[in-house]
């Protein structure tokens, strides 16, 4: 049984009316229940899941709610929003509404993988990084810089520009370009943590590198991997958005990026179809708005200076 | 170190009208858990040229008055009532404009580290300059002047005065921070726990230093502390204070060779002389109490030695219990003032 | 000095991965793009100029290593290769006859999102729960949750398209040609409000955010609270105080953003075919035209790996506790 740390979460001490401003909680130090009970009492954390949950039904439900192929060409093209079509159509007479929501499913599942991958990634090399330190720690932030220097979306184009097209050249593109400020943040938290007394006590008994990390390490930066990985998530959709639109992902299919690219290349602006551009552009930033609303509750839950003070 | 005659002690501080009469403050906290009175009723003066200690162990609401006379509480911290009067003047009424005018120039603070109260991208002269600059409109080469010879006046080289915080050591930045106070000559200097986060020898010299200021330059000193022992050196008169209360007033002498209160008494055998001989240290029992919910009748109560049932549940008030000595016990007889030395 | 030093070696080894990335990835990519291009322009070239290309892409049969280090004393010489799809143009000059272009609309944009959205940050974080500090943050997150093309282009269409305020794309008016003429001046500052004022609206949240955490963390500072004892004028408290310390941070993460910065100009560059390197990027691309993609990319590191030692160089000066150290 490892030591843990002693540090209380952070409660106003009553007993102690000095002091004027609560010390910030470490991140991750917060109790799991806690944590949780924070994002279900926090309004902005409410809002934002129960947003994700709707896109997500309607992600699923797409096949219900739109059936057929939403790429195929219909007869009625261009037409403004109404009855029959209720987010109209396109100059090739698709269905708006058909696009939008078979698109989410492609712009959610890789916007969630790229996140997962690219927090996964940031995660492994963060906590190397910070565990082993020295030269370990030396080869891995220096890589880590190099990748937060470089201009993400140039490479991305470059990258792309090279890889054979397809949707998992843009989830790799994505996560290559994507992982290294997570690694970043994670391996600062971790690094605070690796000089806590119940780490040393690990290391002294003799426990495998590797369980350190993930068992002792990781679980006590719970929350800030959440919200590295809400970031990341957001990366990914828009990231994934950009590429598409710019021509460069996957043509093909049908995401809110590739129904922007489509609208934007069949001229929907000079013809004045603003339903065609509207809907994917709305739902890449409502969910991303989201996810934002949902990080900012995380940084507010767990670092209460953030927070509004309540009135006496 | 030079003491005071008892012909001083019994004079200062009562020649004039008090520099700082504080009556009945009152500061609450609101926090989630419910309000917490931090401050209950707390009345003292300091005189003219008086060094006035105020000793307690931390939380108890010391820091708070402190922080309440500078008017610098912010929320959750409200002054609920009483008067503090510098100079004549309760700085309860005044506005913003009118308080910015009155800090530092009546009453300036030292605060307990000296490394976090330095910004520390400013060089130390221009953090002396700016004082200088928005209460006397000085121009900028005047108040580098005045800069100089404040930082000769605590034994700092004027040289230094284009160092920032960081490149000094933690003694001259806090006799740095001591200058900058000192920089409009204000009648009041509150001091809390200013030599805490210094080590032994540094605080001595210190200690030394204000005590050599404060005679040459003639300044009251609100001195806040735990250290019952560098506060006997320092003040001509004492007060302690337990969870927002103060349980006994008196001079610092009296104070030291005769404590009324219980928990006077822990406290002196809490902490070793600096000087004298060797006495066996005895600490108070148990931890402070929460002040969310403090203890019925006499808060001392329930780590009080002594303590009778009536301390459960009658208050007792801070009434005289020797000549000049104020204790809130109620197993301190009360003392008679003599008519013709009633005023106090 | 020493921490200078350092950083500039960490620049000059960043760049050495992009320049090895950029020789490496159409060698060692599978799906060989080198023939696919080659296929794509051989018909349109003559035979020294595809030549000249092949041994640009390691067509030659000199051994990798050989071709490795030339690549890299080619590119410390400024020498990029051809362009194809501005044949017989070097990459070099299509890049500088476009760059300023793009330092112009990043470096205005960047400019006034830095500016504004600091100064709103520490208004909001010094006025906490007032109007600006809670209706602003959640509405540049909004606003900022919006791509940038499709902001860009709800931009052109509602300022550009439906009311006709504003020129809807290019850099100035066909016609036209450069002098310093207030004719000129204008039209070039016509066509650069909605791009511009795209990136700003996108970017301008996150400066404004962090720095709004960051003065809230230094308020809670003791020099903070004795500069209030010593009856400072709030203005200078919040200013020469509070902000002061508290855009540190901020000066670290402004060099990271500057790749942000530089995406969302290629992306508002080509909703409004603004002729800068980021629009020609996305040409170069679409022409195959890979080693104007290549050097593209590269000067674009280049410039932001520069601007960051600019901002590390700053940093000194602005934190003294570097500067000793």
């Amino acid at each position: 049984m490892p030591l843990t740390d002693s540090t209380p979460t952070a409660t106003t001490t009553a007993g102690n009316p000095t002091v004027q401003v609560p010390e910030p909680a470490v991140p991750g130090r917060l109790v799991h229940g806690g944590f949780v009970h924070g994002i279900l009492t926090n309004k902005k954390a409410l809002f934002g899941l129960a947003v994700l949950v709707i896109f997500a039904l309607l992600a699923l439900l797409a096949p219900l709610l739109a059936p057929g192929n939403p790429s195929d060409f219909g007869p009625e093209a261009s037409l403004a929003p109404s009855a029959n079509h209720l987010l109209g159509t396109t100059s090739k007479g698709q269905d708006v509404l058909a696009l939008t929501l078979w698109g989410s499913r492609s712009s959610l599942t890789v916007g969630f993988i790229v996140g997962l991958a690219a927090t996964f990634i940031g995660c492994l090399v963060g906590i190397a990084s910070a565990y082993f330190g020295k030269a370990i720690d030396e080869v891995l932030s220096l890589l880590t810089n190099i990748f937060l220097l470089i201009p993400g979306l140039p490479l991305l184009v470059v990258l792309a520009a090279f890889l054979p097209p397809g949707p998992a050249t843009v989830v790799i593109v994505l996560v290559i370009t994507g992982w290294a400020g997570s690694a970043r943040v994670l391996r600062s938290q971790a690094l605070s943590l690796r000089s806590k007394d119940f780490v040393a006590a690990a290391v002294v008994t003799g426990e495998k590198a590797w369980r350190i990390m993930f068992r002792e390490i990781l679980p006590n930066m719970a929350s800030i991997v959440m919200s590295t990985l809400l970031g990341c998530v957001i990366y990914g959709i828009g990231a994934q958005a950009g590429l598409e639109f710019l021509g460069l992902g996957d043509t093909g299919s049908v995401s809110w990026g590739t129904n922007l690219y489509w609208a934007n290349n069949d001229g929907a602006l000079m013809t004045g179809d603003w339903w065609v551009l509207l809907p994917s552009g709305v739902a890449i930033a409502v969910v991303a708005f989201a996810l934002a609303l949902i990080n900012y509750a995380v940084d507010e839950i767990t670092n209460p200076r953030l927070r509004v003070e309540k009135k006496g | 170190m030079q003491t005071l005659t008892e012909q001083d002690r019994g004079n200062i501080g009562r020649a004039a009208a008090p520099v700082l009469s504080v009556k009945n403050l009152q500061v609450h906290y609101t926090a989630e858990s419910g309000d917490v009175t931090a401050v209950d009723g707390v009345s003292f003066d300091i005189g003219a040229g008086e060094v006035f200690g105020l000793a307690g162990e931390s939380g108890c609401g010391k820091s708070t008055i402190a922080n309440a006379v500078m008017r610098l509480l912010q929320t959750p911290a409200k002054i609920t009532g009483g008067s503090i009067e510098l100079n004549g003047r309760n700085l309860l009424d005044l506005g913003e404009e009118e308080l910015r005018r009155t800090r530092w120039r009546d009453v300036a603070m030292v605060f307990q580290s000296a490394m976090n109260s330095l910004n520390p991208v400013m060089t130390i002269g221009d953090q002396i300059v700016d004082v200088f600059t928005t209460h006397e409109r000085m121009p900028k080469k005047a108040a580098r002047e005045r800069a100089a010879e404040l930082l000769k006046l605590v034994d700092i080289s004027p040289d230094r005065l284009k160092s920032y915080p960081h490149q000094l050591s933690g003694g001259m930045r806090q006799r740095a921070v001591i200058a900058i106070a000192l920089a409009l000559k204000p009648s009041l200097l509150i001091m809390d726990e200013p030599t805490t986060a210094l080590d032994v020898v540094v605080q001595q010299e210190i200690m030394h230093q204000i005590k050599e200021l404060q005679q040459q330059l003639g300044f009251s000193i609100l001195f806040i502390t735990h250290d019952i022992s560098l506060m006997v050196e320092l003040s001509h008169r004492m007060a302690v204070m337990y969870a927002g209360k103060l349980v006994e007033v008196a001079p610092s002498k009296d104070m030291l060779e005769n404590p009324l209160h219980p928990y006077t008494h822990a406290l002196m055998g809490a902490f070793p002389p600096l000087t004298g001989p060797r006495v066996e240290l005895t600490g108070i029992p148990d931890a402070p109490p929460n002040m969310a919910h403090p203890p019925t009748g006499c808060r001392f109560h329930p780590r009080c030695p002594l303590a009778i049932d009536a301390c459960r549940t009658i208050e007792p008030l801070l009434l005289p219990g020797a000549e000049n000595h104020d204790a809130a016990c109620l197993l301190v007889p009360e003392y008679v003032v003599p008519s013709e030395r009633s005023s106090r | 000095m020493v921490f200078l030093l350092r950083r500039l070696g960490f620049y000059v080894i960043a760049f050495w991965a992009c320049i090895t990335l950029n020789f490496f990835l159409p060698r060692l990519m599978p799906g060989d793009p080198v023939s696919r291009m080659f296929s794509q322009v051989q018909s349109q070239m003559r035979p020294d100029q595809v030549d000249a290309l092949r041994r640009l892409f390691g067509l030659d049969d000199r051994p990798l290593w050989e071709q490795y280090f030339t690549y890299i004393g080619k590119i410390f010489r400024g020498d990029m290769g051809i362009s194809l799809s501005r044949f017989p143009a070097p990459v070099s000059e299509v890049i500088g006859s476009q760059i300023g272009w793009t330092l112009l609309l990043g470096g205005t944009s960047l400019a006034i999102a830095v500016v504004l959205g600091n100064f709103l940050g520490v208004l909001a974080a010094w006025r906490r729960g007032k109007f600006l500090d809670s209706v602003f943050p959640p509405l540049l997150i909004f606003v900022g949750s919006f791509p940038y093309f499709w902001l860009a282009m709800a931009a052109l269409y509602l300022f550009g398209i439906t009311l006709g305020w504003l020129p809807l794309n290019h850099a100035f008016s066909t016609g036209l040609s450069a002098s310093f003429s207030l004719k000129y001046i204008g039209d070039v500052a016509a066509h650069l409000i909605l791009p511009a004022l795209t990136i700003v609206l996108v970017s301008i949240g996150g400066w404004m955010l962090g720095m709004r955490n960051t003065m809230i963390a230094t308020t809670a500072e003791d020099y903070i609270t004795m500069a209030r004892a010593k009856g400072l004028r709030p203005a200078r408290i919040m200013f020469q105080y509070a902000a002061r310390n508290a855009m540190l941070p901020s000066v670290t993460s402004f060099g990271m953003s500057l790749g942000f910065v530089v995406g969302g100009a290629l992306l508002t560059e080509t909703v409004f075919a603004y002729p800068g390197i980021g629009y020609q990027l996305l040409t170069s691309v679409q022409a195959l035209d890979y080693p104007l993609t290549q050097g593209i990319f590269l000067t674009i590191t280049a410039a932001v790996l520069a601007a960051n030692f600019l901002v590390d160089i700053i940093y000194v000066r602005l934190d003294p506790r570097v500067r000793v150290s």
